[in-house]
Formats: structure tokens, sequence, C-alpha cells
């Protein structure tokens, strides 16, 4: 039985991005590989550590922060209120409401970009639009069918407590269905990302997906491998960080069993008021720092390769 | 009369979703130029379609997404046994790598495929492949995990190598969570195709929605966007139907067969 602290377990377990990283790094080296097509992985490194300075990386980098937050609370405002509204108050209308909501969210949110950017512009509220735009919809079926879930038991005594409508929200149903609620964030957050740097590759002045794009364009093989390294490991950042908050906010969830395979037990960090006011002002750092850089950005002006000939505000 | 109204109660909201929005933009309500009427949308898909040029474009995107998803499902249902563990060794140095590949967002994958075979089919066809591969490999693993240990070890009893195994025993026991996988893979190949497509094609719905981006033709934009919600729908319907047909037995319990056998018995 192969135990997890075995170092024949371990040396395995790295053998696979090892080799690739190994790889990576002697095909070019070797000229098996053309650079052009795979530079090496140092030269990669090298490059990403150098667009810090030379392309402002780190204003892209919280551009892209700053967009995918703003739509997150924004889709996040509507979709809670609304999901808890229309499914506690009504039900029935809710059921019925449900496959118009399924249709509309099936609208491909790639072809509703160049209807965002011909209402908005090619500016902040087109991002942010798309962004919310996918957002609201995991949100939404999630707040909803939290609250169809609820513990009617849960209600049942609050009510024989005599509250009012607002205390019944605030106090009963959203603790109850804050995990649903949390498991739309999540997913919310990985598909809007997502389309977030499509997004900046069709029209953007600052943001990653631009990065990426104009390396493309101009073929710059060492900056599109960078960027792309960027861009990946923001999003498996954004991953890990909702859940491990989801982990510590909701600490008492048990993992399913998984039968055959044997598992240490993690400790998970409990997150209570402290932590979370942490989080928050980290929030809010970013929402600042993201909302200065953006001004930079604009001032910067357009991007060199713009495919849009539509003059901006 | 009732069960028919509990098949029209669905409906009855996206028609007047429709009407909500005729009305709205005839009346002008919302700004015409930004929101067409949903007739004229209408009458936009049927010039289109009177054209011929409708089906070019359809039959295009259609044939880049089937082929995508065809490579994408016969290279991760093998892939996503393996990761379940038929090799143990395999499996371990596996599951990191795959770990990581499955982040790699399929737009970077899309500038690497440009910069290595250009801009045409293959390199749209590979990043849609991409994208779809990933819930394949997974809801593949998982179902093959959780195949039921007694159904193997009896049919290891039996004496079946890995592969008889394999195609006899996971293979039917894994194959609605395959089937999950399968349906989301589909969903996401009309997904990745209009992405692919607006960045670099000449034809296809994609094309179709950012070439009027240029023109201001909103109403082809919508007529598009109605046409490529549409074939998303009935490639999910699709699905379900092949899903209906290649799986007819079910792992759950059917709770109105028990309650049946007691009605039955006179309980």
């Amino acid at each position: 039985m192969i135990n997890r602290l075995n170092l024949k377990y371990f040396m395995l377990r790295i053998s696979g991005i090892a080799g690739i990283v190994i790889l990576w790094e002697l095909l070019p080296m070797f000229n098996i590989i053309e650079s052009k097509v795979l530079p090496r992985f140092t030269t990669v490194i090298y490059t990403l550590i150098q667009m810090f300075y030379t392309k402002d990386l780190f204003m892209h980098l919280s551009v892209s922060l700053w967009r995918v937050i703003n739509g997150l609370l924004i889709a996040a405002f509507i979709g809670i209120s609304l999901g808890i509204i229309l499914a506690s108050f009504f039900p029935k209308v809710t059921d019925s409401l449900n496959p118009l909501l399924k249709i509309l969210s099936q609208v491909n949110p790639f072809s509703l970009m160049p209807v965002f950017i011909l209402f908005f512009g090619i500016g902040e509220k087109a991002k942010i639009a798309i962004v919310t735009w996918v957002c609201i919809w995991p949100i939404l079926f999630n707040t909803i069918s939290g609250v169809k879930n609820i513990n009617v038991d849960l209600v049942k005594t609050a009510l024989s407590m005599n509250i009012g409508p607002f205390s019944m929200i605030f106090k009963v149903i959203l603790p109850a269905i804050s995990q649903s609620i949390f498991l739309g964030i999540r997913l919310g957050v990985q598909i809007s990302f997502f389309m977030l740097i499509a997004g900046e590759m069709l029209g953007a002045s600052a943001g990653l997906g631009l990065l990426l794009h104009t390396a493309g364009h101009f073929f710059d093989s060492p900056t599109i491998y960078a960027s792309g390294l960027v861009i990946v490991i923001l999003g498996v950042s954004l991953n890990k960080f909702l859940v491990f908050l989801e982990n510590g906010l909701f600490y008492w969830k048990e993992e399913a069993a998984l039968s055959r395979e044997y598992r240490i037990k993690k400790e998970t960090i409990r997150l209570g008021k402290p932590e979370l006011i942490l989080i928050g002002i980290i929030f809010i750092g970013i929402l600042f720092i993201g909302s200065q850089e953006v001004d930079k950005a604009n001032i910067l002006g357009q991007n060199p390769m713009s495919h849009n000939h539509h003059s901006t505000k | 009369m009732n069960l028919f109204f509990n098949k029209i109660k669905g409906i009855i909201p996206v028609i007047v979703f429709i009407l909500i929005w005729e009305s709205a933009s005839r009346l002008q309500l919302v700004n015409n130029l930004f929101i067409p009427p949903f007739s004229d949308v209408l009458l936009s898909i049927w010039n289109l379609a009177l054209s011929g040029d409708l089906v070019i474009h359809i039959r295009t995107s259609l044939t880049r997404a089937v082929l995508a998803f065809i490579i994408a499902a016969i290279i991760s249902i093998p892939l996503g046994f393996l990761l379940a563990g038929l090799n143990r060794n395999l499996q371990i140095a596996i599951e990191p790598v795959i770990d990581v590949f499955s982040q790699v967002n399929p737009f970077v994958l899309f500038h690497l495929a440009i910069l290595i075979l250009g801009i045409g089919e293959p390199t749209k066809i590979i990043s849609i492949a991409w994208m779809c591969a990933w819930p394949i490999v997974f809801s593949t693993a998982s179902g093959v995990k959780n195949v039921d240990n007694i159904l193997i070890k009896s049919a290891r009893s039996l004496g079946v190598n890995d592969f008889q195994l394999a195609i006899k025993v996971l293979l039917p026991s894994a194959l609605p969570s395959i089937f999950t996988g399968l349906k989301l893979s589909a969903g996401y190949s009309v997904f990745m195709l209009i992405a692919a497509e607006m960045m670099g094609a000449s034809n296809g719905l994609g094309w179709l929605i950012i070439n009027n981006q240029e023109n201001y033709s909103i109403t082809t934009i919508f007529a598009a966007v109605t046409v490529i919600t549409f074939l998303g729908l009935i490639i999910n319907m699709l699905m379900e139907k092949l899903e209906k047909t290649l799986i007819p037995y079910e792992n759950k319990e059917d709770i109105n067969f028990i309650f049946g056998f007691f009605k039955r018995e006179g309980v």
C-alpha cells in the first residue's frame, strides 16, 4: 500500500511536472524545437519578471482583478437579492420562470460581448457588464435552489417567534443559504475570469488579455508564454483562495469519503470575524488600487492595435 | 387538463418575455438602435436563411464544434480511465500534470496554437477540443472511481484481465457519469466555438457577430445570438435523447417501483 509519506510516492508525484519542466528547458536549448515556438523555461521566467518593469504587469494585473471584483459585487448584489425575494415570496412564479431563466443563461456570453461593447463603448463599463452578466446566472440559480432547500423547521421556528420579514431574511434565510450562494460565487468567478480575458482580447486598453493578445499579434513568444503563465496562475490562485475561504467559513462541512484512498485529515483555518475583516480590507484595497491603475491606463491611451476604429468617449 | 397546463407553464414566461421585448422596443421604451424588436430579429434570421448564408455559417460552425468534440471525447475517455487508476504508478505520476494542465486557459492555448500552426482550422479545433476535454476527463475518472467495488471483485474472481474489466464492467457502470461530462462538454464546445470564431475566422456564426459589430448592424448580431442560443438548446436536447437511448438502465433506485411493489402486496 503506497502511503503518502513514502518517498517513492513523492518521487512519482513530482515526476510528471518535473519531467515537463525539464523538457521545457532542454528541448529549446538543444534546438530540437525552435525557440521561436517554445522558448526556454528560464527565458520565460526572466521575461515574466521583466514584464513587471517594462510592460507594467502590475497595472494590467490589478486592472483585471478590479474588473472581476467589481462585476462580482454587482452580480452578487443583484443575484442574491433577486433570488431571495423571488424564491421566498413568490415560489410558484419562480418555478415557472425557471425555463426562461435557463434559456437566458444559455445565451453565449461571447456573442453578447459585441452587444455590450456597442452599448457601453470600449471602456470599463463593457468589461464589468460582461463579468456581471456571466456571474449573475450561477449566483441566481444557486440562491434560488438554496432557498428551496432550506430546512422548513428553521423557518417555522422563526415564524413561531413572530419575526418580521426583514429579520426573516437577514437572520434566518441568508445564513441558511450562504453555502449555496458561495458555491454560486465560486462558479461565477471561474467563468467570469475566463470571459474577462476573452473580452480584453477583443478590445481593451489594459488588462492581462490585452497583454496576451498584443504579444500574439507581434509573435513575441516569450511574452505570450509569460502572460499566459500569469493568467493561468492568477486563475488558479483565485480558485484556491475561494476554496480556502469556503473551507474557512463553513468549517463544519465534511469531505465526502473516498473509499479507496487514504487521506490525512487537513487542518482547516477557521475564519472568524477578524480574519474576515482583514480579507474585506484586502478587497477594498484591490478595488482602490485597481481604480487608480484603471485611470492610469486610460490616460496612457488606446492600445497599439485596436481592432475597432470607433472613437471612444 | 392539469397535465397539459403543467407542461405549458414553462413556456408562458418565455412568451411574456418576447412580448415585453417586442413592445418595449417598438414603443421606444428602450433605444431602438440598441435593442431591435424581436420581429426584426426574426426577419433578419429569415433573410439570412433565404440568402443561403445562414446554412453555410451554421454548417461550418457545427463542423468545427462536432469535430473538436469528437476528438476531445476520443482522447479524454481513455485518459479519464488512466486517471482513475488502472495502473497505480501511472495515476500518481499523471495526476499533478493533469491538475496543472486542466487549469490552462483555452485562450492561452489559442495564442500558442496560432504561434505554432497559424490561423486556420486546426488552431480553432484544438482550442475547442482543449476546452471540451477536461470536463470529460474528470467526470470519467470520477465515474470509474465510484464503480461499485463488488462488481469489480466479482469480475476479477471470474478471471478477467484489465482490458476486459475496463470494457465490460467499468465502462457500462461509469457511463452515466461519462455522459454527464459529455453533455457539459457539448455545451462548452458551442461556447468555445463562438469565441474561437470571433478571434480568428472568416466564416461561421462567431465571425458573423464580430463582422457585424464593425457595421453596427445590431439586428444581424441579435439574429446570430438567437441562432446560437437555439443551437445550444438543440444540442443539449439531442444529448439528453442520446443518453436516454444508450443508458436504459439507471443506477439509482426507482422510488415508484418500490411503492408499486408495496401496493401489490396489499400493504
